[in-house]
């Protein structure tokens, strides 16, 4: 039996994941969100549905997704589509996290909340920091550091709902391009020359194509410009090297 | 009338994030992360989330329309720069991009 130093912070693996997300962490997603408030205010969103689309659908690009889908008039099927893919990226997310954080061979009801919490934050903060957190530690603690982070966004997109108000004219605007910028320098963050290349021929491609046809033209632009990035940029001779 | 649609519209988007975030959960621990398939999943993600940002930006339906389109592109610019040239710290490099296009809008209105 072991038993944990006295100022050991893993004995209070909750503790010690709110507080790493209290900082950096904890402020980006809340000014990510201050731009999603702004923006779906601007867009005539009731503040409760903005609110509910931040607990239910929680992924800054799929949230983008859906204030913009909504705001363009698109139907259901639009709506389903278009989350659908722009919430793609999280399915290597969630596979990559979970086997670090889980105990228990088999999925449980525990990985799916985890994974309705994951964000790119944590998500790239699991892979950064597991080796250092004992294995039954890592649950709590980022589950801890999640909660924080999204916390954190609720507070930031109600402030920016109500908030936009008192701003000067001038500065509304501005504010708009928050949200979308974040995102894009996080995918400039993945040092890929295929993930580079999807995301160029995604920018090209996609709102010409939506302007074809929302829900369409996002699938088959989505695909095309990925599975293009993906070719061009060498994932298949790199796994083949490997 | 307009609520109930957008309700209706937010349960459709849960939908399809938590049949996403499930597929996760259910193939997580079968599927390497260093596979192709792995890999082509990220690019259509980026290529889409990417595409949707830079719509937002270029072709926005907010009042981010009000601003020029040049000034967009400075802001952008000036983040993009910040990112590469400060160690890509994303904080600071988000906050230039959106102190410059409000710099520049401020300009152009005195």
């Amino acid at each position: 039996m072991t038993t944990s130093p006295p100022n050991d912070p893993w004995s209070r693996p909750w503790r010690t994941g709110f507080k790493a997300a209290a900082g950096v962490p904890a402020l980006g997603l809340f000014f990510a969100l201050t731009g999603y408030g702004a923006m779906t205010q601007a867009g005539d969103m009731d503040v409760w549905v903005m609110l509910g689309s931040v607990v239910l659908i929680w992924s800054m690009p799929a949230l983008m997704t859906f204030s913009e889908v909504a705001v363009v008039g698109g139907g259901i099927w639009a709506m389903f589509a278009a989350v659908l893919f722009a919430n793609l990226r999280n399915i290597p997310m969630i596979v990559t996290s979970l086997p670090l954080i889980r105990t228990e061979r088999r999925p449980g009801w525990q990985d799916f909340l985890f994974a309705q919490l994951l964000s790119p934050t944590t998500w790239l903060h699991s892979l950064m920091d597991s080796d250092r957190i004992p294995l039954k530690s890592r649950r709590s603690y980022f589950t801890a550091f999640s909660l924080t982070v999204f916390a954190s966004a609720l507070v930031g997109a109600t402030v920016g709902y109500f908030g936009v108000e008192y701003l000067p004219a001038e500065l509304r605007p501005p504010l708009l391009i928050l949200t979308p910028l974040y995102l894009l320098l996080i995918i400039l963050s993945v040092r890929r020359l295929s993930g580079y290349l999807s995301l160029v021929f995604g920018a090209a491609a996609l709102p010409y194509l939506m302007a074809w046809s929302v829900e369409w033209g996002l699938a088959l632009g989505g695909l095309g410009a990925g599975t293009l990035g993906f070719l061009i940029g060498g994932g298949l001779r790199r796994k083949a090297s490997s | 009338m307009m609520m109930d649609i957008a309700w209706i519209l937010l349960l459709v988007g849960f939908a399809a994030a938590f049949l996403i975030r499930a597929t996760g959960v259910v193939i997580s621990g079968h599927v390497e992360p260093e596979t192709p398939l792995f890999d082509w999943f990220a690019c259509v993600g980026q290529a889409l989330v990417g595409g949707l940002m830079v719509r937002a930006i270029l072709l926005p339906t907010t009042p981010l329309a009000e601003t020029l389109l040049a000034d967009r592109l400075i802001a952008i610019a000036a983040a993009f720069l910040m990112f590469f040239l400060a160690g890509r710290k994303l904080l600071p490099s988000t906050f230039v991009g959106v102190a410059t296009l409000a710099i520049l809008g401020m300009l152009r209105s005195l």
